[in-house]
């Protein structure tokens, strides 16, 4: 499976044409998706376009940009040209169809990227499986008994499956780290407020990131350079534009680790943690650190997803609370009932926490932490064993993801392969606006082999 | 996990002109109990005093 900078490569240079590999992509979606259901739409007549433009210009001797013809995709709630923006759910079926792309699927097709398809989502992006009542369940394609993650599985099982190499999906509370580690691709949730959320359906504002999955690492750092650049209608942006791609190989030497203990320890499977140790071990070992008020600030990124989620869904809940996704509706209700001053409290949780982070960051470069406490869960599971108690699955994915959002650092998932399990996530975190560090990082963990993307057996099985 | 029984919570919906269906009244109570015991977590966590927050959060 040549990743996309590969592909970008073949098209300048016209070993292959934006052509083929759009009909390849789509050609991929149909045979693979029935199993998968990783799309909820396929923009073949769009992709062939865009493709044949990419093809003229190249005929031309125009640049194609740097994604000359690759394919992606995208998680279901950015807007697309004339389509309708679902966020996975069945309330906005019939609203009006966006009248332009998203800030970022527009760089990426600026930068002659060919986008396929969208992908599934848990509904509004609210849980971690993506078992959607309105267009089922994503299936993992390492095996399909079991969840992709979510929320933004679709775009994770869409790349881990090799149908396109890249694809963007979003993060509130783990929604890129959670499907990626599933899945075993690479994720980025860059640093909160870094890239543009214009034309990206809302679910908390205040927590939500937007961010690329890839098989590869220097892929990643390619779209996430691609998507940065300011954006008029964005005032919430912040930071500088910093390309990671130019220093990606630079070795990282003498970098200080932590390893979360503690509350990133406790709940999780031997396997996990089995992963974890092997990232350190690669980095030269690395030393526990403690992170103070992880479960105040889980609990409190909790409260302000259900109380803004459920405030952005009142006319909803109020008009036609059938129409929404069970596993979505009765969180929305308890979160519109939720006092305002948990709410405020829940805020002020969040700048005591970022600031114990920062301090964390004075003694260390990245921190390792698992992504969840468990592989990929059966799509048919619906609790979990944390502390020997069982508690319901889906809002217990998150628990290694959500506190460390909840403080807006950059975070990489990084595949860790180990013989028969399923792939495991790690999660590489950096001090604010460090995503240059994190992906060096992953970059030297790729290239040693400790990081690694296997194709899934459905893949194999269904090429034959 | 306890929680407010289900009618007073379906009280409380309906006096903020948020009705619950009776049918999810009970999905909605757990819903709602687990809920609860996150926001008691947030409540007794130390914070400084500084008013309300900060919606322009800067990482």
């Amino acid at each position: 499976m040549p990743d996309a900078t590969a592909l970008a490569d073949a098209v300048r240079q016209s070993r292959i044409s934006a052509s083929a590999l759009a009909r390849a992509a789509i050609a991929n979606i149909g045979t693979l998706d029935p199993a998968l259901n990783a799309f909820t739409a396929v923009f073949a007549e769009t992709a062939m376009a865009d493709a044949a433009e990419i093809d003229r210009k190249i005929a031309r001797g125009v640049d194609p940009g740097p994604l000359a013809g690759v394919p992606f995709a995208v998680k279901n709630l950015y807007d697309v040209a004339g389509v309708t923006t679902l966020a996975g759910s069945a309330v906005l079926r019939d609203a009006p169809p966006a009248a332009r792309d998203a800030t970022v699927v527009a760089r990426l097709k600026t930068a002659g990227a060919v986008l396929v398809g969208a992908n599934n989502m848990d509904e509004f992006a609210y849980g971690f499986t993506t078992q959607n009542a309105h267009y089922g369940p994503t299936h993992n394609p390492h095996d399909l008994d079991r969840s992709a993650g979510g929320s933004s599985g679709g775009s994770a099982a869409a790349v881990a499956a090799g149908i396109v190499p890249v694809s963007l999906g979003t993060d509130t509370n783990g929604s890129i780290r959670v499907p990626a580690g599933f899945c075993g691709i690479f994720g980025l949730k860059p640093t909160f407020r870094r890239l543009s959320r214009t034309g990206v359906y809302p679910f908390v504002h205040e927590l939500d990131h937007v961010g690329p999955f890839a098989r590869s690492v220097r892929d990643l750092a390619l779209v996430y350079d691609l998507l940065q650049g300011p954006d008029a209608d964005d005032p919430h942006l912040l930071g500088p534009v910093e390309p990671t791609l130019p220093g990606l190989e630079t070795t990282v030497a003498g970098i200080r680790v932590g390893v979360l203990g503690g509350w990133f320890r406790e709940s999780a499977e031997p396997v996990v943690l089995e992963a974890v140790d092997r990232v350190a071990a690669a980095l030269a070992g690395g030393r526990t650190v403690t992170l103070p008020g992880v479960a105040e600030a889980r609990a409190a990124a909790f409260c302000i997803t259900a109380a803004s989620g459920g405030a952005m869904r009142l006319d909803d809940l109020r008009k036609r609370p059938e129409a929404l996704d069970p596993a979505t509706r009765d969180r929305f209700f308890a979160g519109a009932l939720l006092p305002a001053s948990v709410l405020h409290k829940a805020r002020r949780v969040r700048l005591a926490f970022r600031d114990r982070l920062r301090a964390v960051f004075e003694d260390c470069d990245i921190l390792l932490a698992p992504v969840a406490p468990c592989p990929a869960p059966r799509l048919d599971q619906t609790t979990l064993t944390i502390g020997g108690h069982a508690v319901p699955l889906r809002p217990n994915i998150g628990i290694y993801t959500q506190p460390l959002s909840f403080a807006g650092p950059p975070i990489v998932t990084v595949p860790v392969d180990i013989p028969g399990q399923m792939p495991i996530g790690v999660q590489i975190v950096g001090a604010p606006w460090r995503e240059d560090l994190v992906l060096r990082v992953a970059a030297m963990l790729e290239r040693m082999g400790v990081a690694h993307v296997r194709p899934p057996a459905h893949v194999a099985d269904a090429a034959g | 996990m306890t929680g407010p029984a289900p009618h007073d919570i379906a009280a409380l919906a309906e006096r903020l002109c948020v009705p619950i269906p009776e049918a999810f009244r009970e999905g909605v109570a757990d819903a709602f109990a687990r809920l609860l015991e996150q926001a008691a977590l947030v409540m007794a966590a130390e914070t400084t005093d500084d008013p309300g927050g900060d919606l322009d959060f800067v990482p």
